[in-house]
């Protein structure tokens, strides 16, 4: 089973909206949140029943690490996948926490030969305990660390290649990158392994201080839109996904999103 | 009756042997009545209602006083409504497109100033008048009891006060003949009690109205405040579905502020249904018509304890 077509991040919040979307296959939910051994929130499970795929989707493994992924939160996501019957699990390129000390949010991986040698062990360690494949997410990086050594998307392709994973890529965090650093977000696009995308991220954000931040509680931006456009222009990707976090508007409103999305992409509404 | 009680036993029969016999009877009129008020109370039938707007589900489980608080959640999430401070309701906009007769009777007191807070509402005549069609409406729908059902309801006690007068019969024989009668009016009083809860408690919901309800909560479970819904997604009607279905405590989650305002009550309504907020009198009637209170009336069996012919016994 694959993805296919618009998705969206399932959150409790919005599980109501979620289960009235007619034409959703696919929704992402956070992996931290399933209950394992406990029962699937109803609303998730009664979108399992009409076969819509769920994927996990971990924050908190810390694959980035130098220090070796935690075998309790592997198992967590595996039995995340197994709880939800997944198609497919997906983690960050990340780090969370290093010497037991938790960062508290997703800190950038450098791009040198010894953080590629550990992220590609740490992978591996994943994928071991997985029944399903594993995609891997790029954060947003508001900086570069002074000793890299790889392009980000040179460093991506060669975990990609060492690991054999699938890419889950941010659409607005390529568009914050690039914007944030003067870049055309294209540029980016262009050297990725299009061809490993196994889904997307759509995401709202907005601009404060002269940076674009990639809040997901605002609404996606037409130069995001656009994006979305020029990618599937070089390389449709099987799926898409809107991902909101919070202050979320009416719901016409995010439907219009989702349409929106589907618009971009050339893939059939969902809200109807 | 003297004759057969100076022969010996009254009406020939040994008092343990009629506490037995009597227990046994108790215990089958208690059934009967059970089985016959469970049918009074299916609200089954051709009627229903597969519309149950925000407003009626209020009315259905918790009565004319969530109803209310539902008119004020969706009025205030269209933004109609507001408080400026303490029983300080006011209009903060125009009354919404497609606002239903409570919505709008509601709209009007705080308006023109005829009502500052959820209980002054209640005594609105408007208000009034748009809840009582409400509470019409789901009476005729079979999903409240009404007051057809609460006769029958009634009428179906009839075996278990016949139990009771063969009894005062068998006691008032008992007693002439100097017999012991303890026993046999200590279950008749136990027996008594039950037959007084039965004609005076009536439940406000046919099962008809229990399992609407249980369907519709199982339905808008992402509405309920444990799961943290995004209210302003969900809009004014979910806002409204919300409060109908789990109580004041869904605009506490998602108006606070307001909702202190405007003095609505802080409650849940419990799965079980039986609300707090807004309930009648009549709404601690679940207890019997779940027949397991009603058969406290087994404590006739107590007679069973005088089996050795004792001296406190059944006449």
């Amino acid at each position: 089973m694959t993805l296919t077509g618009v998705g969206i991040g399932w959150r409790p919040e919005i599980a109501g909206f979620v289960a009235d979307l007619p034409g959703l296959r696919f929704c992402e939910v956070v992996a931290e949140s399933l209950p394992l051994g406990g029962p699937v929130p109803a609303s998730l499970a009664e979108l399992r029943e009409r076969d819509v795929a769920v994927v996990p989707h971990g924050v908190r493994l810390s694959l980035g690490g130098a220090e070796p992924v935690d075998p309790h939160r592997i198992q967590h996501l595996a039995g995340a996948a197994a709880l939800v019957g997944a198609p497919m699990v997906s983690e960050h390129v990340a780090f969370v926490r290093a010497g037991g000390v938790e960062a508290g949010h997703l800190l950038p991986v450098p791009r040198s030969r010894e953080a590629l040698a550990a992220l590609t062990a740490n992978v591996r360690r994943t994928q071991a305990e997985l029944d399903v494949p594993l995609a891997l997410e790029p954060i947003a990086t508001l900086f570069d660390w002074p000793d890299d050594e790889f392009t980000e998307a040179d460093f991506l392709t060669e975990l990609l290649d060492a690991t054999g994973a699938l890419l889950l890529l941010d659409i607005a965090n390529v568009y914050a990158n690039a914007r944030n650093r003067g870049e055309e977000p294209t540029a980016l696009l262009d050297r990725l392994p299009l061809e490993r995308v196994a889904y997307v991220h759509v995401a709202g954000g907005s601009e404060q201080g002269g940076l674009y931040h990639d809040t997901h509680t605002d609404p996606v931006p037409p130069a995001v839109l656009e994006l979305v456009t020029a990618l599937c222009e070089r390389r449709r990707p099987p799926a898409l996904m809107l991902e909101r976090d919070g202050a979320y508007p009416p719901a016409a409103d995010l439907a219009r999103e989702l349409d929106a999305i589907a618009v971009a992409a050339g893939y059939p509404v969902v809200t109807a | 009756m003297a004759v057969l009680a100076a022969s010996g036993d009254t009406w020939g029969i040994s008092g343990p042997d009629f506490l037995m016999l009597y227990a046994v009877l108790a215990g089958a009129a208690l059934l009967v009545t059970y089985l016959l008020r469970r049918s009074v109370l299916s609200g089954g039938g051709e009627r229903g209602d597969n519309n149950l707007t925000p407003e009626k589900v209020a009315y259905l489980s918790g009565g004319p006083g969530l109803a209310i608080t539902t008119a004020l959640g969706a009025l205030r999430s269209h933004g109609a409504i507001g408080t400026t401070g303490k029983r300080t309701l006011t209009a903060t906009g125009t009354q919404p497109a497609g606002a239903t007769t409570l919505d709008t009777a509601v709209y009007n007191a705080v308006a023109n100033n005829q009502a500052s807070s959820a209980r002054e509402l209640a005594t609105n005549a408007s208000v009034r008048s748009a809840l009582d069609t409400i509470g019409d409406q789901l009476r005729r729908s079979r999903l409240l009891v009404g007051q057809g059902t609460r006769t029958a309801l009634r009428w179906a006690t009839i075996p278990v006060i016949g139990v009771l007068v063969l009894g005062w019969f068998r006691w008032d024989a008992g007693r002439n003949a100097g017999r012991p009668v303890l026993y046999l009016g200590l279950g008749m009083a136990g027996l008594a009690l039950v037959t007084v809860v039965l004609l005076l408690r009536a439940p406000r919901r046919t099962r008809r109205g229990d399992d609407a309800l249980a369907a519709l909560r199982s339905q808008y479970q992402y509405l309920a405040p444990t799961s943290d819904p995004a209210w302003n997604l969900y809009g004014p009607v979910g806002t409204a579905m919300a409060i109908g279905l789990f109580g004041g405590a869904a605009l506490w989650a998602a108006d606070p502020a307001f909702a202190a305002d405007a003095e609505v009550l802080n409650r849940n309504v419990n799965s079980s249904g039986w609300s707090s907020s807004g309930g009648s009198s009549s709404s601690g009637g679940s207890s019997c018509s779940s027949g397991s209170s009603c058969s406290s009336g087994s404590s006739c069996s107590g007679g069973s304890s005088c089996g050795g012919g004792g001296g406190g016994c059944g006449g």
